[in-house]
């Protein structure tokens, strides 16, 4: 969880806290107010850097073949051809997911834990409509999951937050609705082109809402860039 | 068979609606249970081409209207669903979402207690937008196994 803490500083304090934080808070914040804050990690357990790396040895940025496989030997390179079946892919996805968060904390698989939930959902759901779903379709839905994977320390820690696949695209998507606060709900639908669509909606005096696309590229180090999107919320 | 054809009548001039003074709304989105934990379908709120043009809501014209799992629970008599299994309900104020959607939804009589859903202008159709208002505005529940039920969001 990611809190905002406040402290009050002397005058005398202030220049000692610039050095450690200037990046983060300008003299004019310090200046315009008696106290500052900043954001901290403390209660993170999952850093975006420890995360990347888990990404990188699944071969997420290249999708690479020499990657490490699942347990049906399916590596993303693979996972992401044509011809892949439903149960293949779902299992697959399903099984890296694990393999991706094992070990690194129980929050986090809880988290991966609504991912497979939705997989397996979305495979009952397409196998029991009895429609075959076509080769490209799968293909989308396979490269927007390793894309929606990237996004994951954003994800795993928002309470009640719920996991979907798009029935019509098979893309990932979240939804999150801050009941508790009513700081209203986003809607984040991970696609397969490096693009995100998201909408947010909230009651006031009727329902306003933003809605748009983001662009976070290739680059796993821009996937924190997410954060800008839950800032709608604050 | 109601006298309002499907598409002939708002959901607003159905009589036991007007009657009930209850303009709220119940869709079924998905089996629950542990293997739903963490898991809203979305997709329910999207006119699929299974959906022959609209989606199917009901009304629970049970009272009092505060009561929600009376509503609940007669929802879940109305769709039909196998009794034991579990199930998520969402639910919304038809006026509401008109209003919060600037006219993109709109709720005709499909022969009460089914209601239908629509959305008249087609390039709103499937639009992300316009589902999010619509899970903003809803209460969603959980009618476990055992008949208990939950507000999950």
């Amino acid at each position: 969880m990611r809190d905002k803490v406040f402290f009050s500083i002397s005058e005398g304090e202030r220049n000692l806290l610039y050095k450690e934080i200037s990046s983060k808070i300008t003299p004019l914040d310090v200046k315009e107010q008696s106290t500052i804050f900043f954001s901290t990690n403390c209660n993170a357990v999952v850093s975006w850097d420890e995360w990347e790396t888990s990404l990188e040895s699944y071969g997420v940025t290249s999708f690479s073949f020499d990657s490490l496989p699942s347990d049906d030997g399916i590596t993303i390179g693979s996972l992401c051809e044509t011809g892949t079946s439903l149960d293949a892919m779902c299992h697959s996805m399903a099984d890296m997911a694990d393999k991706m968060s094992k070990g690194i904390s129980s929050e986090l698989e809880d988290f991966i834990l609504y991912v497979k939930n939705a997989i397996f959902y979305y495979k009952n759901k397409k196998e029991s409509g009895g429609n075959e779903i076509e080769s490209l379709s799968l293909y989308s839905s396979a490269k927007s999951f390793i894309e929606f994977m990237r996004y994951v320390p954003a994800f795993y820690n928002k309470p009640g937050i719920k996991v979907y696949i798009d029935d019509r695209t098979g893309f990932f998507g979240v939804i999150y609705k801050r009941t508790s606060v009513k700081a209203g709900t986003l809607n984040i639908l991970v696609k397969d082109n490096y693009e995100i669509d998201f909408s947010f909606a909230k009651r006031r005096k009727g329902v306003v809402t933003i809605t748009g696309v983001a662009k976070f590229g290739k680059q796993l180090e821009n996937s924190d860039q997410i954060r800008s999107i839950f800032r709608l919320m604050e | 068979m109601n006298s309002c054809a499907i598409g002939g009548c708002t959901f607003f001039s159905i009589p036991q609606v007007i009657a009930s003074k209850d303009s709220w709304v119940w869709r079924y989105v998905m089996e629950g249970g542990s293997d739903s934990e963490g898991v809203l379908d979305v997709s329910c709120l999207e006119i699929l081409a299974k959906d022959n043009g609209y989606l199917s809501f009901f009304h629970s014209n049970r009272q009092p209207n505060e009561d929600f799992v009376s509503k609940v629970k007669h929802v879940h008599k109305l769709i039909r669903l196998t009794k034991t299994n579990p199930a998520i309900y969402l639910n919304f104020d038809a006026i509401e979402a008109v209003e919060a959607t600037d006219s993109k939804t709109y709720f005709f009589d499909a022969n009460y207690p089914h209601v239908g859903m629509s959305y008249p202008d087609a390039k709103d159709l499937n639009s992300m937008e316009v589902r999010t208002i619509l899970v903003e505005i809803s209460d969603v529940y959980q009618r476990a196994q055992e008949g208990i039920v939950t507000k999950l969001l």
